[in-house]
Order: C-alpha cells, then sequence, then structure tokens
C-alpha cells in the first residue's frame, strides 16, 4: 500500500480528547509498509485542508461521540458518517471542515476515520483507562489494515 | 423585549448573550461565557523548562505559536538565557506567519458573510469561489509560512528554550518570498473589497493596550503603552492590568484603572501607526483606521492592514535571515532559575505568561493572561452603548448587529476559559 496519510486529530490537554494523537505516537514505533506517512495534526482545524492536499487517500483518527457506542470503543467510519452542518462555525469543529472541504470539492478521493469513542474529555494530559487501551486497540487495527 | 443568542455563531468556543430591554432602555445586558474552564496553567506546574513550550502550544490551535513563543520567551528571561539575532528574527517569522494565518481566516470566513448578508462562508462557496479560493491560497502560504520554519502548521516543534532544533533551508525560504511577492497584487484586490464595506457607524472612546514597537511595529517587547500616552514595564504588567470575574462567565475579565479597555489589531495599530510599513499605512489610509479611529467594528480593517504589514516584513525577515546566512547555533543552558514574565502580540493581542522556577527547572507558578480575556469588559461595554442605539432596528437586525461587533474582535473563548490560576507569593 502506498500513499497514505494517517492523521491524529485532537487537543492532549483535553483528555480522552487526544486518543488520535495518542495512537499516531504509537505508530511512530512500528514499522509502516512504505508510503504511509504519519501526522499529529492536533487542532489545526481549517488546516487539515493543507495538510491532507496531494493525498489521495487518507484515514483520520480522532476521539469521537459515537451514537450508541461505548467509551473505548473502536471504530471505523466512512467520511460520509460525519454529519454535515448548515454553517462553518468556528474554526475548527471536523464537522464543520469536512462539510467546507466537500463544498469546496477538497475531500481526499479516499477518506476513513477511525472514531475512538472518548469516556472524560477533561483538562489534564492522562487518557482514561478505556481510551488507553483503545489507543492500544486503535493500533492493532490500524496495523491489521496496512498488513 | 429579551433577546438571547446561544451560542453565539463565527467565534471561536461558546458563548452566548443576553439582552434584556423595556422602552428603549436596556435592563440587562450580558456575555455569558459558559464553557467549562480549562486548567492548563496547574499543568505547567512542575513541568521542566523543556517541556513547558511544548504543552503551552496545545492550549489553542489557533495561536500555538503565539503560545510557544511567549512561552519559551518568558522561560530564557526566568532562565538567564539570551538568544541570537537569527533566532530572534525567525521567530518574529513564526509569529507574522501566525498573525497571516489567524488574521485571514477571521476576516474571510468568520467576518465577510457578516457583509455579504449570509449566514456562513458555505454559501460563498458557490457564489463568490474566486474570492473563497483567493482566500485559502492565502491561508495556505501561511500555513507554509510556519511549516517551514516551525516544522509544523500547527503546535510548532523546532522553537526550543534557547533557538531552534531546526532551521529551514534558504531553497525553502526563497521559495516562501516568492510566493509572498506574488500575494501583493491579490491582496490589492482584498484591500479593496474591504474598503468597499459598509460598516455599521458607532464610536466609543476606549483605551488601547499594546506593546511598544522598538522601532517596529511590535510583536515582542519590553514596553506596555496605552492610547493616552501612558507607558509601563512588561515586568510591572500587573500594577496596570487586573484581572476579575463576574458570576456569568467561566472566563475572567479584565480591567485597567478600573475600566475596560481593548487589545489586538486595532489597539496596536492606534499605538503604533507610525511604526507599520510604508505599504501598510498606504492601506491603512485607504481604510480608513488610524490612531483616532474609535469604531470597534473597525477591527476588521485594522486586521487587514496588518496582514499586508506582516506579509512585507516577513519577505524583509527573509532578506535578512539569507544575506546573514542561517548558521547552526548551540542551544545556550540556563544560569539560574527564577521568575518571569514575557508577552507577545498574538493575532487577538497581549499574551502574557509568567513563570516561576525552582532550583530544579521545573516551574512553581504559572499565569496567563489571554487577550480575549481582557477584551470581554470592552465588548460587553460597547454592546450597552450600541444596542440602545438600534434598539428601534428590531429583533433581527439587532442580534446580527451584535453578533457583527462581537466577531469583530474574534474572541477566542476556548482560550479565556482558564479559570484557576496558581498565585504567585
Amino acid at each position: 500500500m502506498t500513499d497514505l496519510l494517517i492523521v491524529g486529530v485532537g487537543n492532549l490537554l483535553m483528555g480522552d480528547d487526544g486518543a488520535g494523537l495518542r495512537v499516531i505516537e504509537r505508530l511512530r514505533g512500528e514499522i509502516l509498509p512504505e508510503g504511509v506517512r504519519l501526522e499529529d495534526a492536533g487542532l489545526c482545524g481549517l488546516g487539515l485542508l493543507d495538510i491532507w492536499r496531494g493525498h489521495r487517500k487518507v484515514w483520520l483518527i480522532d476521539a469521537v461521540n459515537v451514537a450508541g457506542g461505548c467509551p473505548g470503543e473502536v471504530r471505523w467510519l466512512p467520511a460520509q458518517a460525519v454529519p454535515r452542518v448548515e454553517r462553518f462555525d468556528a474554526h475548527g469543529g471536523l464537522e464543520a471542515v469536512l462539510t467546507l472541504a466537500a463544498e469546496l470539492g477538497e475531500l481526499p478521493e479516499e477518506l476513513e476515520l477511525l472514531a475512538i469513542v472518548p469516556e472524560q474529555v477533561a483538562p489534564g494530559q492522562r487518557l482514561s483507562a478505556a481510551c488507553a487501551r483503545a489507543v492500544e486497540a486503535a493500533v492493532g487495527m490500524v496495523l491489521e489494515r496496512l498488513a | 423585549m429579551k433577546i438571547a443568542v446561544n451560542h453565539l455563531a463565527r467565534i471561536e468556543g461558546h458563548a452566548n448573550l443576553v439582552i434584556d430591554s423595556a422602552r428603549g432602555q436596556v435592563r440587562e445586558l450580558r456575555l455569558e461565557i459558559v464553557e467549562a474552564p480549562r486548567f492548563f496553567e496547574p499543568m505547567l506546574k512542575g513541568c521542566h523548562y523543556s517541556e513547558v513550550a511544548p504543552i503551552a502550544a496545545r492550549i489553542c490551535g489557533i495561536c500555538s505559536n503565539s503560545h510557544t513563543l511567549v512561552s519559551l520567551e518568558a522561560s530564557e528571561r526566568a532562565l538567564g538565557i539570551e538568544v541570537s539575532e537569527q533566532t530572534r528574527q525567525l521567530r518574529r517569522l513564526l509569529a507574522f506567519g501566525e498573525i497571516l494565518q489567524s488574521h485571514l481566516v477571521q476576516l474571510y470566513f468568520m467576518a465577510l458573510p457578516d457583509y455579504y448578508g449570509v449566514a456562513s462562508i458555505l454559501p460563498l462557496v458557490h457564489s463568490e469561489r474566486a474570492l473563497v479560493h483567493h482566500a485559502l491560497e492565502l491561508k495556505r502560504l501561511a500555513n507554509d509560512i510556519l511549516r517551514v520554519i516551525g516544522g509544523r502548521p500547527v503546535h510548532p516543534v523546532t522553537p526550543v528554550v534557547g533557538g531552534f532544533t531546526r532551521l529551514p533551508d534558504a531553497a525553502e525560504l526563497m521559495d516562501l518570498r516568492r510566493r509572498l511577492v506574488l500575494v501583493l497584487p491579490d491582496l490589492e484586490a482584498t484591500v479593496e473589497i474591504f474598503a468597499g464595506l459598509d460598516y455599521p457607524d458607532f464610536e466609543r472612546e476606549v483605551t488601547a493596550l499594546s506593546l511598544l514597537g522598538d522601532g517596529d511595529y511590535p510583536v515582542f517587547g519590553d514596553t506596555l503603552v496605552t492610547s493616552g500616552g501612558r507607558g509601563a514595564a512588561v515586568a510591572d504588567f500587573r500594577d496596570l492590568v487586573e484581572e476579575y470575574q463576574v458570576p456569568w462567565s467561566t472566563a475572567k475579565f479584565a480591567r485597567m484603572d478600573g475600566r475596560d479597555y481593548m487589545v489586538g489589531p486595532l489597539a496596536r495599530l492606534r499605538n503604533n501607526h507610525d511604526r507599520l510599513s510604508a505599504m501598510a499605512r498606504q492601506v491603512a489610509e485607504a481604510l480608513d483606521v488610524g490612531p483616532a479611529t474609535a469604531n470597534p467594528y473597525r477591527i476588521l480593517p485594522a486586521r487587514l492592514v496588518e496582514v499586508v504589514h506582516g506579509v512585507e516584513r516577513s519577505i524583509h525577515l527573509i532578506d535578512d535571515l539569507l544575506l546573514a546566512g542561517l548558521q547552526e547555533e548551540e542551544l545556550p543552558a540556563p544560569d539560574r532559575f527564577g521568575a518571569a514574565v514575557a508577552v507577545i502580540e498574538a493575532p487577538r493581542g497581549l499574551l502574557f505568561h509568567a513563570y516561576d522556577y525552582g532550583d530544579d527547572g521545573r516551574i512553581r507558578a504559572a499565569d496567563c493572561i489571554i487577550p480575549t480575556a481582557q477584551n470581554l469588559a470592552s465588548i460587553e461595554a460597547d454592546l450597552r452603548l450600541r444596542v440602545p442605539q438600534v434598539l428601534d432596528l428590531g429583533r433581527e437586525d439587532l442580534t446580527r448587529q451584535c453578533e457583527q461587533l462581537i466577531r469583530a474582535y474574534d474572541p477566542c473563548i476556548s482560550c479565556s476559559t482558564h479559570l484557576l490560576r496558581v498565585d504567585f507569593d
């Protein structure tokens, strides 16, 4: 597999919101196939458009409150599963960025989301126990798909 | 009439506006900051000086470079570290990159929809396609400045205590320079758009607080100045600025001499108009903003003047860096551990970081004062004066006028909700 960009987004200082970034951190220690690039995009908001520019295939990893999901659950979602918003608001919600990117025709051809259901999004750098396990599971799920 | 705007649109973070009026009088007006407070300062407590800036960089996605740069300077002052001229220039370039990026997003994506009579940028993607693409191109260039100098478009990794861990290539800098020169004609078109906007006619005298530029328009500095001409050393900022709490906000407000004051683009421009680049001064004239501007809606053109200044200064900074030739430098070690304060002109205004280090090189106490916290009282005071003037417009137009006014300040609520602070003794 070549030319895949794996992007973690979230806030490292807000507990489980940083789960996606922890997955990227962990993946840096793994041997990945050639052509796979990792990016810790943090709170980049609209900057995602620049980060994934030129990439046909992108996996986003983020803490997402999936309806009916349990804390610590990890799930692959198609980009279409992310609700579109009526307005482009604030500087950075993923829904708003994906909506604007879709309007502009700047969504990567293949975009998937690896969603980690958070338990606690609150100030602090530690993950909840459920999310710490979820990060390991997510790393495994990424490696499995890359194999 | 009671108006409650829950979740104000096109600002960073969550805030509500509540207005209660009767017979042409405003009975109550509150800008409610309802976000849960964030506890960043205590997170810095116990951190080694090498870990502080990377944590500060994660406070906010919009001004992560400003938090990093001011954090580094506060640490360096506390540790007795002098940085080189090359480091100062690279940091200045990084700061301009962030000002450009933040200002461009606010101007095009947050503010312009108000003046085109649409609810957000989304309808403009189709009706004003060229404009939106132009905005994205400009923003991409700003992002690339941040990436080339800071190693990443957000949460920079190369600036560290004492200098940089990686220097940009000369070729990368030359490419940035080429693109910066190319955007100047595009910016002229942007200036024409903003010169033609119908800014509401409203004025309120308010003290502007900013850094005083040291021969240049300010980014870093040692001296604060008010529009009344009063000066103060940055180290004495607590003699000037007092934080206080209001019951309806999880963010602190700030006052100076018991009154509200303004920070940010218009405050900087009012206090440092004569330090703008030649082109930016011309643009300021064309956009009708200057030292006496008292209309807060005109923070928008002031922001655009700073974009022009930022582009021009970035070109000159790159020239200076290339001419001198980039040199690998050793990172100096601390020669003491003490307390210090530093300030940067972040996109939204003065951003203070104050640290106290113990002998183990770890933070004992930290304090951050964010620009938006300093502007909240001014926004409320503007609204108190503005609302009675436009009460007869009816609910919808009145709400729009208020939102437009709040958005002109570009408040970053997420950043300003740092309620808890570790006090200095």
